[in-house]
């Protein structure tokens, strides 16, 4: 047994090293600095994102990341350090707990992304709603941390406990605005359920623990795929655990039968907080979801198959048609939230027809990841633009008539994140949603395929509906949301950022999807 | 005799659940208290059964010695009166106990029943698990060593991310309790 970690180790958590320091100097700062403390909680939460961000992207294929930098990344000179990154990005650390590897690095990536847009956003809001604490920038790098801890674990125990690192802050994050009643509503109502599920994903792994002796994911796998090791027993053992797991994640992920806390914490909660726990929470839940089933699944298709197209239809249909219903436009967003995990679901077990050997499709991998990311990015533009036009009262459709005068740029940020999550053609959310049709059509899933279309036209209209409030020239000369938009320039930056990357970024697909593509090959 | 340690643990499985629905149903906060105190021992029976004693004796100090008698100061600190349970009236909620303490008992007998009926026991450790059999053959301190080995060596990834977590339940409680936020800033 070697000593108790080297340099190596370290490097593989470098960017969660990076958050985590960058919040224990914001609770240094408090008790050091006499005054402009929250200020130095933002610069210092910014520059620890932006740090972590840039490091993520070390852990990519380098020859996809020549291919967009031209030859830019094997020409600038740091003698050795780049190379030796490059050389450790496959590398399983503390003994098997955590591995740093594409598929880790382009999920951290997608996470530290909406982490920064959601922190260059934060302060403003926070400012005037008078809950600028630092604590609140501390919390949301330890969100940020724990979910690249969740998705480059390789060990049950350590994706348990980085769930947990993951969420008690959000449930702190959830009841921030301590004065209203519906923000203790949702904190406390995202803690039982985030307890509850807790439990079942406990429960899930003392079976996976029980049947095989190990929590090691990759030594599960290994376990689970050689059949000859397998009894009847542990077969059924290893299926409940799997089962348990899904319902755990699935209530982080919130798809169908898992959702209900969905549409009142969003609700609920500070509109910038239900902007960092729509994009990160989802996307650390999607990847690790889809992890375990790729690593650990395979044997058992026939059974859970079935629960996967449960998942996915039943929430895409539950999510629209609640969505058609609501009037005030958090809410609406947080059901179609819903219904965009069942799109994602669909994605978790997708066999491939026409390999014998390696079961799920390659490219799901990589279609999964487009759509998450594009979901998110065009989560954290919708919510962010919300928290700056909202005063007071909640924004309803009612209030966006006549919009597109009173605050054009607004409306226009709206009119375009709807447009993306409806999936019309030049936004992000369309070719999310033609990498998934392509993927099911592929592997022959003409059921799923069917439901993702029609689900897709239901959406439409919910989503037409915003444009038609905002864009619709009513009798009224002005609107009645006379707030101003982005009033920082932070926001400012991240808005902008966020409305090219959502209308150009699927123009570039190209490179994202060839390294998601071999981020689907880094387990193997 | 070679069942003991099914029986035992059938036995202590029944007196855990017993003890949580006490916890759950009953009326008097302090009472329901003295049943986690149950529960928390019988837990660390079912540990010693398992051959762990040291977590056995660790479960017992920590959780009944410490926690459980801030839970009980904190319980007689604030006004101690029985919840007014509208719905499930007194005799309703001691129907419930009944009933699903004895449908739970009829479940473990079944399980049990079927355990010394059968050939080969609950097969609760397979042929890739020798954790459980090499913990068997140790002694307190030897338990305490593998423990400590597995925390400080294999588990350190976990073992520092469980302190971050203690801490941002600390802070978290304090932003979220602390009367006078603007001395936070």
């Amino acid at each position: 047994m070697n000593n108790l970690f080297q340099f190596t180790d370290l490097i593989a958590i470098l960017p969660q090293i990076i958050l985590i320091t960058g919040a224990l100097l914001i609770l240094f700062c408090q008790i050091v600095l006499p005054r402009g403390r929250v200020d130095a909680a933002v610069f210092i939460s910014g520059v620890s994102a932006i740090l972590a961000l840039a490091i993520s992207l070390f852990g990519l294929e380098s020859s996809v990341l020549e291919s967009i930098f031209g030859g830019a990344a094997s020409s600038i000179k740091y003698p050795g350090f780049l190379d030796e990154i490059t050389r450790l990005t496959k590398i399983y650390a503390f003994s098997g707990h955590t591995f740093w590897n594409p598929f880790a690095s382009i999920y951290s990536f997608a996470i530290l992304c909406c982490l920064t847009f959601v922190i260059l956003m934060a302060p403003k809001i926070l400012k005037e709603l008078d809950l600028n604490l630092s604590e609140a920038y501390q919390m949301m790098l330890y969100v940020g941390a724990g979910l690249l801890f969740f998705i480059s674990a390789n060990d049950l125990m350590t994706i348990f406990i980085s769930l947990e690192l993951s969420s008690l802050p959000l449930f702190v994050l959830a009841a921030w605005d301590r004065k209203s009643k519906s923000s203790n509503e949702a904190g406390i109502k995202y803690f039982l359920l985030g307890v509850f599920s807790a439990a079942f994903f406990l429960l899930g792994t003392a079976f996976l623990y029980g049947a095989t002796g190990t929590m090691n994911l990759l030594d599960i796998s290994a376990l689970v795929n050689e059949n000859s090791k397998m009894t009847s027993e542990t077969i059924s053992m290893v299926i409940g655990g799997i089962l348990l797991i899904m319902v755990g994640i699935g209530f982080k992920v919130a798809v169908f039968p898992f959702h209900a806390w969905v549409p009142d914490v969003y609700e609920g909660s500070i509109t910038i907080v239900t902007a960092l726990m729509g994009s990160l929470v989802k996307i650390g839940a999607v990847a690790v979801f889809f992890k375990i089933m790729l690593l650990v699944a395979k044997p058992f298709a026939q059974y859970l198959m079935p629960a996967v197209v449960i998942f996915s239809v039943l929430s895409m249909f539950y999510g629209n048609y609640t969505a058609l219903l609501q009037e005030n436009i958090k809410r609406m967003f947080a059901f179609s939230s819903i219904a965009h995990a069942g799109y994602m679901a669909s994605m978790f077990y997708i066999p491939d027809t026409s390999k014998e050997g390696y079961m799920i499709h390659p490219e799901t991998s990589a279609a999964l990841f487009f759509y998450v990311f594009g979901y998110a990015l065009t989560t954290v533009l919708v919510f962010g633009t919300i928290a700056y036009l909202e005063k007071d009262k909640p924004v309803t459709f009612e209030s966006l008539k006549g919009l597109s005068k009173t605050n054009p740029i607004s409306a226009f940020l709206l009119a375009l994140s709807a447009l993306s999550f409806a999936g019309i053609p030049p936004m992000i959310g369309f070719f999310g949603k033609f990498y998934i049709l392509r993927v099911l059509l592929k592997s022959d899933q003409v059921f799923l395929a069917l439901m993702v279309t029609i689900n897709s036209l239901i959406g439409i209209y919910y989503y037409a509906r915003v444009l038609f409030y905002t864009y619709w020239d009513f009798d009224k000369e002005e609107g009645t949301l006379k707030t101003k938009a982005f009033r920082s320039a932070g926001s400012w930056a991240s808005g902008i950022i966020l409305s090219l990357a959502v209308l150009i970024l699927g123009f570039l697909s190209d490179p994202i999807f060839r390294q998601a593509l071999s981020a689907s090959y880094s387990f193997r | 005799m070679e069942n003991i340690r099914e029986i035992l643990f059938f036995l202590f499985a029944f007196v855990m659940m017993g003890a949580s629905f006490g916890v759950i149903l009953h009326k008097n906060p302090v009472k329901s208290a003295l049943f986690l105190v149950v529960f928390f021992v019988s837990l660390a029976s079912l540990y010693g059964v398992l051959g762990a004693e040291f977590l056995a004796v660790l479960q017992v100090l920590v959780y009944v010695g410490a926690i459980m008698v801030l839970f009980l100061f904190v319980i007689m600190l604030i006004a101690v009166r029985d919840e007014n349970f509208e719905n499930i009236g007194a005799n309703k909620g001691k129907t419930m106990v009944v009933f699903l303490l004895v449908l739970a008992f009829t479940m473990q007998f079944a399980a049990l029943a079927s355990v010394l009926s059968s050939d080969d026991k609950i097969n609760t450790k397979t042929e890739y698990s020798k954790t459980i059999d090499s913990a068997q053959n140790l002694t307190i301190e030897g338990n305490a060593e593998v423990l400590s080995f597995h925390l400080f060596e294999k588990y350190i990834l976990p073992f520092e991310l469980i302190s971050i977590v203690l801490l941002i339940g600390v802070i978290g409680a304090v932003v979220i309790a602390k009367k006078n936020r603007r001395r936070l800033e």
